[in-house]
């Protein structure tokens, strides 16, 4: 079965579930909502929290709408758990993973979802805002961030605003459309390349100096990972994010 | 109040009159504390609600039940009115009980264009209206916002 | 128990110049949409908002001119429908003063 990097990207974020985790997607998150569906159809036993209050909902019913706010991610949920809830959880570090994305990040681990360009008095570009990263960064177990668009317009030298920065006590990860990276002694390391890009393509793409030289090649997506993930979102809902 | 995780973050130094570090009392650790928000108004829109401003929500409640506690007051919009006798069925499931309320308002479609969960899971009853999205951000892109809204008030988008 | 039924434009009366409001739902989700439209048309002035995350309802009043400052996680259409078109016009002119929440 032929895969692309929404597929790669997916299936790269459902393989960070572990079993007894207990995960979280917010807002505007198709391809980590696909990840956990995807992750659950593979057989991993985690509690999927969602921000519309639902608690373990029905994995094999198929998205159709883009939105991860829609009232369908509280279909066949066992329970309500709601957002304020959510955090409180975080906050008392009972929330194993967030998957959260970025506008800008550079390689000592700021992120930015604030603004870019101009002051935060007056941005030249206003972004929608944390929507909760600056707390989760620093008390969630696993922080998985994921970005559809490696490119060095995100990929840079130094963020605008720091909406947020790594914890060096705690497992920071970033997963693109290229690679994943780990953050490690303060800074961000390149820990494995897809197997359809070379690390050329990724030091092309990424606006601070990768010096590494030699980097793993993640395996790819099996048969059955691609099977399950047509299975669980046969509208093609992860592909909103490419 | 105290808060959680936010160190590391630019925003605190951008609005020191919301952010605050400081160190607990208890075991002299370092917590971010923001100052607390006590809105006028909480503004809700419900799938039901009676005469009196007890409103039931379906689906995700968000955190509107959290607004309506902090707000001095709510004003409700619904898109029906419903008998007292519904709430009493079943108070589990009133989401914002009366006494909160200052005002009812019985507003079909007031989500609109935005979606209004309607006990469907059906793709159709799930989707925001698309002229209505793409008219109100012609309108900002434009400058002709009041005229939109002029025009939406009077059912003509 | 007080009977609270009212018309809309008596019920819009009640917000007046520089009251913090907390609007309802999430991003396009039950946002409070015709309120909104109804109070964007009285053109007050320096409301604020907050909420976790507010939607289409808050940007109604950024984008009618009515908002100096927002308090918020998030404040976006998701996906489908990008950025708060008046939060973003509103905050980049420096008409409104943003308060990014986390």
């Amino acid at each position: 079965m032929t895969y692309g990097p929404a597929e790669m990207l997916t299936i790269a974020l459902a393989r960070e579930i572990k079993d007894g985790d207990v995960v979280f997607h917010g807002l505007a998150s198709p391809v980590p909502m696909t990840a956990m569906k995807l992750a659950k159809a593979l057989g991993k036993n985690f509690t999927e929290l969602t921000i519309t209050d639902g608690v373990d909902p029905a994995w094999d019913k198929p998205a159709f709408v883009g939105s991860t706010l829609s009232s369908n991610r509280l279909d066949g949920a066992v329970a309500y758990y709601g957002l304020d809830e959510i955090f409180d959880l975080a906050c008392t570090g009972r929330v194993d993973i967030s998957f959260l994305s970025l506008v800008q990040i550079d390689q000592g681990g700021h992120i930015n979802m604030s603004y870019v360009g101009g002051t935060n008095a007056q941005p030249k570009l206003r972004m929608p805002g944390g929507a909760g990263t600056a707390t989760l960064t620093r008390v969630t177990n696993r922080t998985t961030i994921w970005k559809t668009k490696h490119d060095t317009k995100s990929f840079v030298q130094k963020v605008d605003c720091a909406t947020t920065t790594a914890d060096p006590n705690k497992i920071f990860r970033v997963l693109t459309n290229l690679c994943i990276m780990n953050f490690q002694n303060g800074k961000l390391e390149v820990e494995g390349i897809f197997p359809y890009t070379t690390l050329a393509e990724v030091k092309e793409n990424t606006g601070w100096e990768i010096t590494q030289t030699d980097v793993p090649v993640i395996p790819e997506p099996t048969a059955e990972e691609l099977a399950a993930l047509e299975k669980v979102d046969p509208n093609r809902i992860r592909y909103i994010e490419f | 109040m105290p808060v959680g995780g936010m160190f590391g973050s630019d925003l605190l130094e951008y609005n020191p009159d919301f952010y605050s570090i400081m160190k607990s009392p208890f075991n002299g650790e370092e917590v971010v504390c923001v100052r607390s928000l006590q809105p006028d108004w909480a503004i809700v829109h419900v799938q039901e609600a009676d005469i009196y401003g007890n409103a039931r929500i379906l689906g995700s409640k968000f955190q509107d039940i959290l607004l309506s506690r902090a707000a001095k007051k709510t004003i409700i919009t619904t898109e029906k009115i419903v008998d007292t006798e519904v709430m009493r069925k079943d108070p589990g499931l009133t989401a914002i009980p009366h006494f909160l309320v200052a005002a009812v308002v019985e507003a079909p479609g007031g989500a609109k264009p935005g979606i209004c969960f309607n006990g469907s899971f059906a793709p159709e009853d799930n989707k925001a209206d698309d002229a209505g999205m793409k008219a109100y951000l012609k309108a900002v892109k434009e400058d002709t916002v009041q005229e939109y809204l002029a025009k939406v008030t009077e059912g003509r988008v | 128990m007080l009977k609270k039924l009212m018309s809309m434009a008596e019920a819009v009366d009640l917000v007046k110049d520089n009251q913090l409001l907390a609007l309802g739902g999430n991003a396009l989700h039950r946002t409070p949409a015709a309120f909104a439209h109804h109070l964007g048309k009285a053109n007050r002035k320096g409301l604020k908002i907050c909420g976790a995350a507010p939607g289409y309802a808050s940007d109604v009043l950024c984008a009618a001119g009515s908002v100096d400052t927002i308090y918020f996680g998030f404040f976006g259409f998701e996906n489908e429908y990008g950025l708060a078109a008046g939060m973003r016009k509103g905050c980049q002119s420096g008409k409104i003063r943003a308060v990014e929440g986390s």
